[in-house]
């Protein structure tokens, strides 16, 4: 594996039940790459995005993130969490800790960092995502753009090489989708090598290195966004496109 | 424009008019609430009648049974008043009744275990002491009332026998309040396990006990354990009773906690193992915190219920607070006397139980202000 690559799949197959959710995926993601993963709803983005982190466990394949190789070993995969932050659809913030506790609870607790020292790194973090002022109030009295901020500063506090967000503005309401994304494009400017499930297409214009289309649990195209979006090579990729892009 | 300018420009009134209006207590208000309240169909009036009547017909004869006409002081059986309550015998054996056959010489242990458990109350209502202290004091409490009543360490032993009245039903009540809570916090992990065979087993344990009356638990104890255990060798009934009591009640706690544990979202434990967090971690600081908030409701009336129930251990022979009380009915010089016991016990539950509900009422409020 070439020093730059830090995701990598290798024929990675994932069944449910019966049911194959995911088919012979191959994808390496270099270091400080955008990728947008997107396609129709049960095409498998979710349960990819989700194998990655072991928040579901695959099949069949490798799956190598930073040079750890998936196995059952529960320390591996405690690290392979530490190298990825994720970011979920709807938020999961811990709703009985205030916003600063919130992003001090990993450095507190998987990295032990002491509360001043870890309430230093996190202050920096919601001042990041233009939130410092709301530290002590609770997720519940935010609206769902800050929330998701929020969210977003907490998988940053444990500084991690890789971030993956998984339909973050799915859940907000239109006004704030602009606000999530905003902090997602300096991320990518920034250089974070991201991996987003996402109906942003606009975001994905602008910013994704690569996108990846996937259809019943395959990829079925990997293109840069201006082929992807001018000339998309399947036609299942064409109908995706006049649809999403119909509104 | 200033507030209250803008205020009366809406309402078209100056806000000292307004507030005016609010008028204190009054005869008419009072008769309005009445008619409304009180009175305000035919239905409502025969009830309100009902009860009234109800009330005129029985308190005045109680209250007299209880206190006018009752007998406080006096020496003997024939200072009794006829028809009457007579609580001469609880206030000769109140010391009993407190202290069982505890050693005299050693009652300020008794003392102690009294201030040291009940310094929970306070320590539960403030807001000031950090959780942690709170939980290690919890946990610590059992073994200290252990080493107050029952003796070791650097105590003298006490015999079993010399535990009695409401000394055992505050050293049984306590700590198995305080070590059933851990044990069904254990369980609920448990059956919620990813390990099947700790799966099974938690399920069997809890289904299997929580299908049998406790009474026989503590039959078991006491008789069909002596037939497991090696000729000479026999466990304190002391401990075989705690033993029942923690282990029994921890599963009805158990399956109180497991469904408050269920109600929180699967997707805040995968938030915190995308950080890293192993399992231990994630249960102690994320679900287990609003998982229990959940459950103060069902596990105050589960604490009630364990502290009613350690009663039962008079079938063993105990003499916790119940027996003791009615020990002494029982006396030869007191024989006749029925009601005046079981009306102490209800009093001395009463107080204690409904001390337990209004601390879980001011927790549910506590709860409530700062949940959002």
């Amino acid at each position: 594996m070439s020093e730059q690559t830090v995701v990598k799949l290798d024929q990675v197959n994932k069944w449910y039940g019966k049911y194959h959710a995911l088919r012979d995926i191959d994808l390496a993601v270099a270091k400080g790459e955008t990728i947008v993963i997107c396609g129709p709803s049960g095409s498998g983005k979710s349960t990819l995005i989700r194998c990655l982190n072991n928040l579901e466990q695959h099949d069949e394949g490798d799956i190598t993130i930073c040079d750890i190789t998936i196995r059952d070993n529960v320390k591996d995969i405690e690290k392979i969490r530490r190298h990825t932050g994720m970011v979920f659809q709807h938020f999961n913030l811990f709703p009985h800790m205030t916003v600063l506790d919130n992003c001090t609870f990993g450095l507190r607790h998987v990295l032990g960092m002491s509360v001043a020292q870890a309430n230093e790194v996190a202050r920096d973090l919601l001042d990041k995502v233009k939130i410092g002022d709301q530290e002590q109030k609770y997720p519940g009295q935010l609206s769902g753009g800050q929330q998701q901020r929020v969210a977003i500063a907490r998988a940053l506090t444990m500084s991690p090489d890789i971030m993956l967000f998984d339909e973050p503005t799915s859940a907000l309401d239109p006004e704030m989708i602009s606000e999530v994304l905003e902090i997602m494009r300096s991320l990518s400017k920034d250089g974070m090598t991201m991996i987003c499930v996402t109906h942003e297409m606009g975001f994905a214009k602008e910013f994704a290195d690569r996108i990846v289309f996937m259809e019943a649990g395959s990829v079925i195209e990997i293109s840069p966004p201006e082929e992807f979006f001018v000339k998309p090579k399947t036609e299942r990729a064409k109908v995706f496109l006049d649809q999403i892009l119909a509104h | 424009m200033n507030h209250q300018a803008s205020i009366e420009k809406i309402t078209g009134k100056p806000i000292e008019a307004r507030a005016k209006k609010s008028t204190p207590l009054s005869f008419s208000r009072v008769v309005v609430w009445i008619k409304r309240n009180l009175f305000n169909t035919w239905l409502d009036s025969l009830v309100t009648l009902a009860i009234i009547a109800l009330l005129c017909l029985l308190l005045p004869k109680a209250l007299d049974w209880l206190f006018f006409s009752a007998t406080f002081s006096g020496t003997s059986r024939a200072d009794c008043a006829p028809g009457a309550a007579c609580w001469i015998p609880i206030r000769q054996y109140m010391d009993y009744y407190i202290y069982g056959p505890f050693p005299e010489s050693e009652q300020w242990r008794v003392n102690s275990a009294f201030a040291v458990g009940l310094f929970v109350f306070p320590l539960l209502f403030s807001q000031r002491i950090p959780q942690k202290w709170i939980v290690v004091y919890i946990l610590v409490l059992p073994v200290v009332l252990w080493l107050l009543l029952k003796g070791g360490f650097i105590f003298e032993d006490i015999s079993t026998s010399a535990l009695g009245g409401l000394t055992l039903t505050f050293f049984l009540g306590i700590i198995a309040m305080c070590l059933s809570l851990p044990v069904a916090i254990l369980l609920a992990l448990g059956r919620r396990s990813q390990l099947p065979i700790l799966r099974w087993a938690c399920i069997g344990y809890i289904e299997i006990i929580r299908s049998v009356p406790v009474i026989t638990f503590l039959f078991m104890a006491s008789l069909v354990l002596q037939l497991f255990l090696p000729s000479g060798v026999s466990i304190d009934v002391l401990f075989r009773v705690l033993f029942v009591l923690i282990f029994v009640s921890a599963v009805y706690k158990a399956e109180i906690i497991r469904g408050a544990i269920q109600a929180v979202p699967k997707g805040q434990i995968e938030a915190s193992y995308a950080m890293g967090c192993g399992y231990w971690k994630t249960m102690a600081y994320v679900v287990m915190p609003q998982a229990l908030r959940n459950s103060v409701p069902a596990l105050i009336t589960n604490f009630i219920g364990l502290f009613k129930e350690t009663t039962l251990v008079m079938i063993l022979g105990l003499l916790e607070v119940m027996g003791a009380i009615n020990a002494t009915f029982h006396n030869a010089e007191w024989l006749g006397l029925h009601a005046e016991g079981p009306i102490v016990i209800s009093a001395f539950f009463f107080i204690a139980c409904f001390s337990i509900a209004q601390y879980g009422a001011h927790l549910e409020r506590r709860i409530k202000r700062t949940k959002h």
